[in-house]
């Protein structure tokens, strides 16, 4: 069997379009140098389909860029991805314990011991001067100051605390909207502020983690059958606002899911329709409300919403995979997703034969293999992140909790302590009978301790200089046995906790400390850890500059070598078609 | 391991990024010039910072009030000592008068006159203040100690006013101040302050060794009996009874003074009544304790009431009563020499004789007092020396927890910095060039 005059010609060619393929992979590789959630691309050669020349001897014709391989190793970033997580969990924990630290202010000269420290020398002041008036106030002032300085430490905390929560679950809010009644001859009027349409509005997907506005506009209208429909619409907050998904109809007091997949998508809580209309509203009336909702945002959203994300290119990725496309910009896009959501918390994930991927939290399924997104509920993120800055920040906030309860169960404790000394002894205002409290204690909105200064009995105007009971005697202006008892209160080694208020303090502050010093320290290694791990995961999906410039010379050399194969076997054609007579 | 330029500009970072977290600790440290500036930079110490913050806070008090402590006693010394001298004056003026009977009347009416003025001054200086306090008062530091409840002291619990006694069959009163009680406890207070008592002791019978045979006392507050003992028979003066309250199970025991005398020539059917009147103390004379040290409590005042209403040991007569003893016998002794009446000259030498060997007495017991004082005042002012070095040593030793050690953390810095820059040296070399920059260009 002979071989064809043009098969060198076309392994010339297919050598040059090969080469020209891996070029460009080359190309994207240098192109993409920087883009860290890109995975290096190699393009793999491999020899064109053998063409028999005699019975038992073939040779190849030319070759071809058989496929485009994406260099990852899904061990080494399942490993970047939980170390990354660890990481960030440190990171944040360790920048909430260092608030908590700059709030209690220690070791300084104003902080919480300071208050203390002056509360207890203003009595021992009074010892040497019982009488004096002077000496008195100061006791006033200095419990002043001391209950301002821990309420203001406390308000701090609680503040902090907040805001971690907030970072973490964000806030929602809702806004029932003014009713608008139509009836029947076409009149519209205003039925004022209606009830609320949903309660417990949840956002299951969101194209950005946006905080933006939503409302929902509720409608009852009549009917063909005489009776009155109910349909519920999800709307952006534009002027005028466009509608997110279809229009829902309701049927009865339930959870409906709002909006679109594609889009935003909400569920909430719909109550029943017919508690929405106003009283004035008979059959064959059109009513519309329009309530307000602000989407909570918070690491806990923008982790669902990206499992969101995850399940609509999984979709995609399934697709193109079907169709034979290429899927490695949609798995780069995926990557940087999941990467995303490591930082938040710690997720595992399993990929499916078919490219999808499943994500979990903890044993919370997040996007299941079939596909389902399960949306995290807050429970869920208290019982199964143990990782991620969703973590960090939860145990920022419950470490603020235990200060506060610390904070707390010192003040009480002091409070009573002091108030006990305090009724013992006897004031200048009415020397015959014993002094009244000196410390109430009452809790704040968030249900801390917060001191102040006692009313005196049966008024509503605080103590003052006259009633600090210096004397332990009645009548005895002079006397300062209960001033010196308050001042044994500071050096009382079974005051608090087994030891003294100042040791109490230091107990609060070095506890602080050492799991702050801890957490740092574990932050560091972990930050080398993770550091480690994103060398490994680069240096096999990582772009090598050199490398891509060696091909894309060795490659230039097949190029030129492929054409001047052509250049020659066209010069042996040219030989050849001479030969032939003109 | 492959290495990619990505990676050597990761890792270039991350370490940049360390050394950079080195020099700002190292800038804090120098800048504050303390190594603790969180505590987490170093918990146990910072506990241990802040107990000795703790510490030096109460070392700090303690101080001041050992100043006032001491400001306290050093203005009742310079009053105690003023008495002292006036004391003295008014000795030299007995003895001038009793060595001088034949001076004039008109000289020992000035005699009476300037001992009136030193007793003015005493009680002058009695009423010394501190600020608005009194230093003599006790702890009733606003009221004027000499504007206190009458009587002598007994036992720091209660004024004794002697009253009149009347006697019969040859019993009579020892003299005027003589009061039913020498020394009084009174563990079960029956004695409420803010109030006044009588005290009436009826000692119907009295044998003529002088013990009472039979006799009942009796504690009133405002005619309502409070607590009474019946007096068993052979009680001597001196001895001690107990009274039982009428309600409840309180009791109070009394030690009787010497309130009456039997004649020499004494007869049957004698008896002795009393009625003194009885007002607790309250604060006049309790000590006022300042705390110079934990759990050191120093007595910083003298009381006016152990000054002036506590009969010596030694003595007969308190000082305010010898004082006023004093005055009065000058005065008669003036009048009497006016009126040239002999017989009160001699009795009035007699009287003079008596007032100034009370004087001594009273005098010695001030010098006591003055002395005692003195030496609360060297050992509080041995305290203020122990606590200021005590203060200095927590002040070092808190600076070698928190101050940083300049020297290393400058040595350390400069590695740091040395570190840095070659850092920066090397990133520079080694992430610019890659292969690309030497193919050839055409």
């Amino acid at each position: 069997m002979g071989t064809s005059t043009f098969l060198t010609l076309n392994i010339g060619v297919s050598a040059i379009e090969a080469m020209t393929q891996a070029e460009s992979v080359v190309g994207n590789n240098i192109a993409n140098a920087n883009n860290t959630s890109y995975a290096q691309e190699t393009a793999v050669l491999g020899e064109g389909l053998p063409y028999e020349i005699t019975p038992g001897t073939s040779i190849s014709q030319g070759v071809d860029v058989t496929s485009v391989n994406r260099d990852t190793d899904s061990f080494l970033i399942q490993q970047d991805r939980a170390n990354q997580g660890a990481y960030q969990m440190y990171s944040t924990h360790s920048s909430g314990l260092s608030e908590i630290e700059s709030i209690l202010n220690e070791p300084s000269s104003n902080g919480l011991q300071n208050s203390l420290d002056q509360f207890f020398s203003a009595w021992q002041t009074l010892t040497s001067s019982s009488s004096d008036p002077a000496a008195r106030q100061t006791v006033i002032s200095q419990a002043q100051t001391l209950a301002q300085t821990f309420e203001g430490a406390t308000t701090q905390l609680e503040q902090l605390q907040a805001n971690l929560n907030n970072v973490v679950y964000g806030s929602s809010s809702y806004t029932p909207g003014t009713g608008e009644l139509t009836d029947v001859s076409g009149t519209t009027s205003s039925t004022g502020t209606g009830n609320a349409i949903a309660s417990d509005v949840e956002v299951l997907n969101s194209p950005q983690s946006s905080t933006d506005n939503l409302h929902i506009l509720f409608t009852a209208s009549p009917n063909s059958s005489g009776t009155t429909s109910y349909t519920v619409q999800l709307e952006d907050s534009e002027d005028p606002p466009q509608a997110i998904g279809p229009a829902v109809p309701v049927t009865g007091a339930g959870t409906y899911q709002l909006g679109s997949s594609s889009g935003v998508l909400v569920s909430a809580q719909i109550a029943d329709p017919s508690t929405l209309l106003p009283s004035s509203y008979t059959t064959g009336d059109t009513y519309t409300q329009t309530d307000a909702v602000t989407p909570p945002g918070g690491e806990l959203q923008e982790l669902n919403g990206y499992a969101y994300q995850v399940e609509q290119l999984n979709q995609q990725i399934k697709t193109e995979q079907s169709l034979n496309q290429s899927v490695d910009p949609l798995l780069d896009q995926r990557d940087q997703i999941l990467d995303s959501m490591a930082n938040l918390a710690n997720i595992s994930y399993t990929t499916q034969s078919d490219g999808s991927v499943s994500v979990q939290v903890g044993n919370a399924s997040l996007v299941s293999s079939s596909g389902v997104v399960t949306p995290l509920s807050e429970a869920d993120v208290a019982s199964q992140v143990t990782s991620g800055t969703m973590k960090g920040n939860l145990d920022s906030s419950s470490d603020t909790g235990t200060v506060l309860g610390q904070l707390n169960s010192f003040l009480q404790q002091f409070a009573q302590s002091v108030n006990a000394i305090q009724q013992q002894g006897y004031g200048t205002n009415n020397p015959s009978s014993k002094a009244p409290p000196l410390f109430s204690v009452s809790t704040d909105a968030d249900g801390n301790t917060v001191l102040s200064l006692a009313d005196e009995p049966g008024t509503s105007t605080p103590v003052d200089a006259g009633d600090v009971a210096a004397s332990g005697e009645p009548n005895q202006p002079g006397d300062n046995s209960n001033a010196q008892a308050m001042v044994a209160l500071q050096t009382d080694a079974s005051a608090y906790q087994n030891g003294t208020f100042d040791q109490g303090i230091a107990q609060v502050v070095s506890s602080v400390g050492v799991e702050a010093s801890a957490v740092s320290s574990s932050e560091e290694t972990a930050n080398a850890l993770a550091q480690q791990s994103s060398s490994m995961r680069d240096s096999v999906s990582g772009v090598d500059t050199n490398q891509q410039a060696a091909l894309l010379v060795q490659y230039q050399n097949s190029y030129d070598a492929a054409a001047k194969l052509i250049s020659v076997y066209d010069t042996m054609l040219q030989s050849l078609i001479s030969m032939v007579p003109s | 391991m492959r290495v990619t330029q990505n990676m050597l500009t990761q890792q270039f970072l991350y370490n940049l990024s360390n050394i950079n977290q080195q020099i700002s600790q190292d800038q804090e440290e120098m800048s504050t010039g303390k190594a603790l500036n969180e505590p987490s930079d170093n918990p146990l110490a910072v506990s241990q910072d802040m107990a000795i913050q703790a510490t030096l806070s109460q070392t700090t008090a303690y101080q001041s009030t050992i100043n006032t402590a001491l400001s306290w006693m050093q203005n009742s010394s310079t009053s105690v000592q003023s008495i002292i001298s006036s004391l003295q004056s008014i000795q030299d003026n007995v003895n001038e008068a009793l060595n001088a009977t034949s001076s004039s009347p008109a000289q020992l009416q000035s005699l009476a006159d300037v001992t009136q003025q030193l007793v003015d001054q005493i009680n002058n200086d009695a009423d010394t203040q501190q600020g608005s306090q009194y230093l003599f008062g006790g702890t009733q530091v606003t009221t004027a100690p000499t504007s206190m409840p009458p009587g002598v002291l007994v036992n720091q619990s209660a004024f004794d006013d002697a009253g009149v006694g009347t006697g019969t069959g040859g019993v009579t009163q020892s003299s005027g101040t003589s009061t039913i009680v020498s020394s009084l406890s009174d563990p079960d207070q029956l004695l409420q302050s803010g109030q006044s008592y009588s005290l009436v002791f009826d000692a119907s019978s009295i044998g003529s060794d002088g013990s009472i045979q039979s006799g009942t006392i009796t504690l009133e507050a405002a005619g309502v009996t409070v607590a009474s003992a019946t007096i068993p028979s052979g009680t001597a003066l001196g001895a001690s009874i107990t009274l039982q309250a009428v309600s409840g199970s309180g009791t109070m025991q009394l030690s009787l003074g010497d309130m009456f005398e039997v004649s020499p020539s004494a007869k049957s059917g004698m008896s002795y009544q009393q009625t003194d009147t009885i007002t607790p103390t309250n604060g006049f004379a309790s000590d006022i304790n300042f705390q110079v040290s934990k759990d050191v409590n120093v007595p910083v005042n003298l009381t006016a009431a152990q000054m002036f209403r506590t009969v010596p040991t030694s003595g007969t007569s308190d000082l305010q009563s010898t004082l006023t003893q004093t005055v009065s016998d000058l005065k008669t002794m003036a009048t009497d020499l006016q009126s040239s009446n002999s017989q009160g000259d001699q009795g009035d030498l007699t009287n003079l004789q008596s007032d100034l060997s009370n004087l001594t007495a009273n005098l010695n017991q001030v010098i006591d007092m003055n002395a005692e004082l003195g030496s609360r005042i060297q050992s509080v002012t041995a305290i203020q020396t122990q606590m200021s070095q005590y203060s200095n040593t927590l002040t070092d030793q808190q600076n070698n927890l928190v101050n940083a050690n300049m020297a290393q953390v400058i040595t350390k810095f400069s590695t740091d910095q040395t570190v840095y820059e070659a850092a920066l040296q090397m990133g520079a070399q080694v992430l610019l060039p890659t292969l690309v920059s030497y193919l050839p260009s055409s």
